[in-house]
């Protein structure tokens, strides 16, 4: 099929795009990101995989509240893949910014607004899964921990937007991200370099994610074809 | 960074050395999967043909 | 619309019964109460003669109320799937009102909680509540929030396995936005603040207690008509 072959240049091309984004990143002078020195690189990877953590666990939501709709088993696996696609970004952009926080603040955890939802959003999705883990039944499962998910997307916007309004937790030190992206006054380089990282983390989460589904298809339909013929097909 | 034993421009060099050779591996992993699950597909395509004939 | 009111009556009646029936046995009031009396001995003799400011005693109050909440209000539901009166219950009335009816009995569960666990914390710790009202308004909007939660998170428990630790586990992430806020809440209650000045931290309290309530009400069928 035509597009499929758009699809492996597009593959290539995210290829060598990150390996452009890391070149900028490392050789980019680092003065151009302030005065923090070599470590503020790390902006270039923490804010991109934060960034993309927030897509997965928003597209996984979409797809437990399709699911909750009309109840198709594709739909399931759709959320679990994006959701596991989500905690490992989540993971990512924790480890990162406690290495950010580090170097800005000195400390590598302080409880900060921003910190606490990402330590959240890491505890809910552990969450998840161990509801799914815990459940026999396919259908239940299903059910369940995508219920699970809504009732998340519901509770994040408060901590999203309501803890840092808080007088006793905010006012420690300012936000990261409002800073840079609020007053967007980035070297020019450096804010290329940085929409550069953000749009190739992006394609490696759209790759990831579809090659997941992909998968997710070829082994139901096998199941199917298994049950069709009666015999266990050699995988 | 550095400062003990080797200075911190080589160290970034390392970093970037390091994390090259990490994302081409995990290119490359993405492309093997992405071979490998494009030809189960063709053969599900096939045996499903098979079945339906 | 008679719909609505056959279903309030139906909670009611859920209410009801799970009330009656917590009353002959005391089970889940003894094991929240008990827990909670436990910690709060703990707490007190562990911060002995320290002073502790309005800060860190509004947050340990609310550990405290929370652990609490997390080793009995999953009974409700639990108890059905042990003694296999859950499909009688499914039949018997519609889904919200069952929800309805074991949120209310959460509730109750942790107002009566409170109304022993507040005063001994007061009394031990030698509290001096600024703003008794706002505390009150507080403490009921943060169990409105939490009974809500708890409910539906109980209901999905129950269905699966290893109950007690994943009860814990998934009840945690979606209630921490929730204690966050009774914290702030009630540290601005024990210094005295006025309710006018803390009716943002209110109005948080009121929202989150909607949104989730609002979402559980419509979750709620899907998850429990599951078998």
């Amino acid at each position: 099929m035509v597009w499929k072959r758009w699809a492996d240049v597009g593959k290539w091309v995210l290829g060598g795009w990150m390996v452009a984004v890391l070149l900028g990143a490392f050789l980019l002078d680092a003065r151009r990101l302030g005065t923090l020195g070599q470590g503020a690189r790390i902006i270039f990877f923490h804010i991109p995989t934060a960034w993309v953590t927030v897509l997965a666990l928003a597209v996984s939501s979409v797809y437990s509240i399709r699911y909750l709709v009309w109840r198709g088993q594709a739909d399931d696996r759709h959320a679990v893949h994006s959701a596991g696609l989500g905690i490992l970004f989540c993971l990512l952009a924790t480890v990162t910014g406690s290495i950010f926080a580090r170097i800005t603040w000195g400390a590598f955890w302080n409880w900060d607004p921003r910190e606490t939802t990402i330590f959240v959003l890491l505890l809910f999705y552990a969450a998840y899964f161990a509801l799914r883990a815990a459940v026999s039944d396919e259908e239940t499962r299903a059910a369940l921990s995508a219920a699970y998910n809504v009732l998340g997307l519901v509770v994040v916007p408060f901590l999203v937007f309501v803890a840092p309004r808080l007088p006793g937790l905010a006012g420690l030190h300012p936000e990261p991200i409002v800073n840079v992206r609020g007053e967007l006054d980035m070297d020019p380089w450096a804010l290329l370099v940085f929409l550069a990282a953000l749009a190739g983390f992006t394609g490696i989460y759209l790759w990831t994610f579809h090659l997941a589904n992909r998968i997710g298809l070829a082994e139901q339909r096998l199941n199917v074809l298994e049950e069709r013929d009666g015999r266990p097909v050699d995988r | 960074m550095g400062g003990l034993l080797i200075g911190e421009e080589a160290a970034l060099y390392v970093v970037l050395a390091v994390a090259l050779v990490v994302w081409l591996g995990i290119f490359a992993y993405l492309w093997g999967l992405d071979r490998r699950v494009r030809r189960l597909e063709k053969a599900l395509e096939r045996a499903g043909q098979a079945r339906d004939r | 619309m008679s719909g609505a009111k056959q279903q309030l009556q139906a909670a009611w009646a859920i209410c009801g019964k799970d009330l009656r029936a917590e009353f002959r046995t005391r089970y889940a009031l003894s094991a929240i109460g008990l827990f909670a009396l436990t910690t709060l001995t703990v707490v007190s003799f562990a911060v002995g003669p320290l002073f502790l400011e309005a800060d860190l005693l509004s947050a340990l109050l609310w550990v405290i109320l929370f652990f609490a909440a997390m080793a009995g209000l999953s009974r409700t539901f639990v108890h059905e799937e042990e003694a296999r009166t859950a499909p009688a219950l499914r039949l018997a009335a519609p889904p919200v009102a069952v929800y309805l009816g074991k949120g209310l009995f959460n509730l109750v569960l942790l107002l009566l909680l409170e109304a022993l666990i507040v005063p001994l914390f007061i009394a031990m710790m030698g509290l001096r509540v600024g703003n008794p009202g706002l505390f009150l308004l507080v403490l009921l909007l943060g169990d409105a929030g939490l009974a809500g939660v708890t409910t539906i998170v109980a209901a999905m428990v129950a269905q699966a396995s290893a109950r007690g630790a994943l009860f814990t586990v998934l009840s945690f992430p979606l209630l921490l936005p929730l204690l966050i806020q009774c914290i702030e809440g009630a540290r601005a209650a024990l210094a005295g603040q006025s309710t006018a000045t803390a009716a943002a931290s209110l109005g948080v309290l009121v929202a989150y207690a909607v949104a989730t309530g609002t979402a559980s009400v419509m979750l709620f069928p899907a998850i429990w008509t599951e078998m």
